[in-house]
């Protein structure tokens, strides 16, 4: 079976300070730290593409030598803010960049926060039908392209970011079943309208979020035969640290739910496995992860090692 | 239909920083230290517990406790 091998991730080094903005935008520290729970976001350079934060998580997992780039004969990449003009596919352009092998399946999968979990279970199954061995699964969406700098919905929230998961018939996490949620009437809660930039109803988003999101843990849970107070940990998309401590706290697993997003914030589709790489404890044996946003959308499933 | 005392143990539950026995019934929310965040959470709870559902066009008449009450009280068959 097609599991989750290893997990490498690239933050640009440059950051924005929320609490330098925060007259700007007339908030109080204690709302940048305990609610959005985001002090700063990381910023890509102007001139850095979708592909070269691809990029640069690659050499990552290339320099633990665990993969060679030759070996590579899959590539996804979870994008809503592709390369130049979205054609041809940023898939198409890392494959190029890191000079991989010909044969290599290669496509990009158009989804928000709950992409990386739904990227698994797409690039796995894809993987196992057409026997491939060693597929990467990217993420990378900048929503610096698209966020109005002066919006306080959104300016303070989301940061660059991209990672890669190598996935192979030699896992170290195995990926268990997954709980889908696409629920209808809320497309235009988070959307890029006519004027280019991202809107966001956070109130929407809110309520979409702490209902749906423990709903569809708890299937998830039920799905792969395991009590949520089994569950060494809960790696939730990192939202917010308001939204992350709304679940948990419904759910009753605040104690195994970390937020380690408040240096360079969220990240979109590439939150979940940054949290994994850096929040995931080498003794936990099972972690459930929900990705949820953009859609509005939920996915979810559970990793064992 | 919310009563004042349920509508102030929803706000003490979703904003435990602030004294909500106290809170003054006809100031606004975001004058007495209840943000955004906070607001969106006793809206959630209303709606949950209450079933008084605000749409987004009548989020001016819900923004006190005063507010929520009358407007509860409009809305009866709902809530």
């Amino acid at each position: 079976m097609i599991g989750i091998t290893d997990i490498a991730y690239h933050l640009p080094g440059k950051r924005i300070s929320n609490i330098a903005r925060k007259q700007e935008f007339a908030l109080a520290d204690n709302f940048i730290t305990e609610k959005l729970g985001i002090t700063a976001v990381a910023r890509k350079n102007d001139e850095q593409e979708t592909s070269d934060l691809c990029v640069e998580a690659a050499r990552t997992l290339f320099s633990r030598a665990t993969l060679r780039p030759d070996e590579v004969d899959c590539v996804a990449v979870v994008t809503q803010n592709p390369d130049g003009h979205g054609l041809p596919h940023t898939a198409a352009v890392v494959h190029a960049k890191l000079e991989l092998p010909r044969h290599c399946l290669t496509f990009d999968i158009g989804l928000g926060c709950s992409g990386y979990v739904t990227g698994l279970s797409v690039v796995a199954a894809s993987m196992e039908r057409e026997h491939l061995r060693r597929g990467l699964l990217f993420t990378a969406d900048p929503y610096s392209k698209i966020v109005d700098p002066t919006d306080r919905n959104t300016a303070l929230l989301f940061g660059d970011a991209a990672s890669v998961t190598l996935l192979s018939d030699a896992p170290v996490w195995q990926i268990g079943r997954f709980d889908f949620v696409a629920a209808t009437g809320q497309r235009d809660a988070l959307s890029v309208q006519a004027d280019g930039l991202l809107h966001m109803n956070g109130r929407a988003v809110f309520d979409f979020s702490a209902t749906a999101v423990p709903a569809s843990i708890r299937r998830t849970a039920e799905l792969n035969g395991i009590a949520l107070a089994e569950i060494d940990r809960f790696v939730l998309h990192q939202g917010s640290r308001y939204i992350v401590g709304t679940i948990a706290t419904r759910l009753g697993v605040r104690d195994r739910t970390p937020f380690d997003a408040a240096n360079y914030g969220n990240t979109v589709s590439s939150s979940i496995p940054i949290a994994l790489a850096r929040a995931v404890a080498a003794s936990d044996r099972s972690v459930l992860i929900s990705g949820f946003g953009v859609g509005l959308n939920v996915a979810s499933t559970l990793l064992r090692r | 239909m919310v009563s004042e005392a349920q509508l102030r143990t929803i706000i003490a539950e979703a904003v435990p920083t602030i004294d909500a026995a106290k809170l003054p019934a006809d100031v606004a929310f975001a004058d007495s230290g209840i943000d955004s965040l906070d607001y969106a959470a006793i809206l959630l709870a209303l709606q949950e517990r209450h079933g008084l559902v605000v749409p987004d066009e009548d989020l001016s008449r819900t923004a006190s406790i005063a507010g929520i009450l009358a407007y509860a009280a409009e809305h009866r068959s709902d809530a």
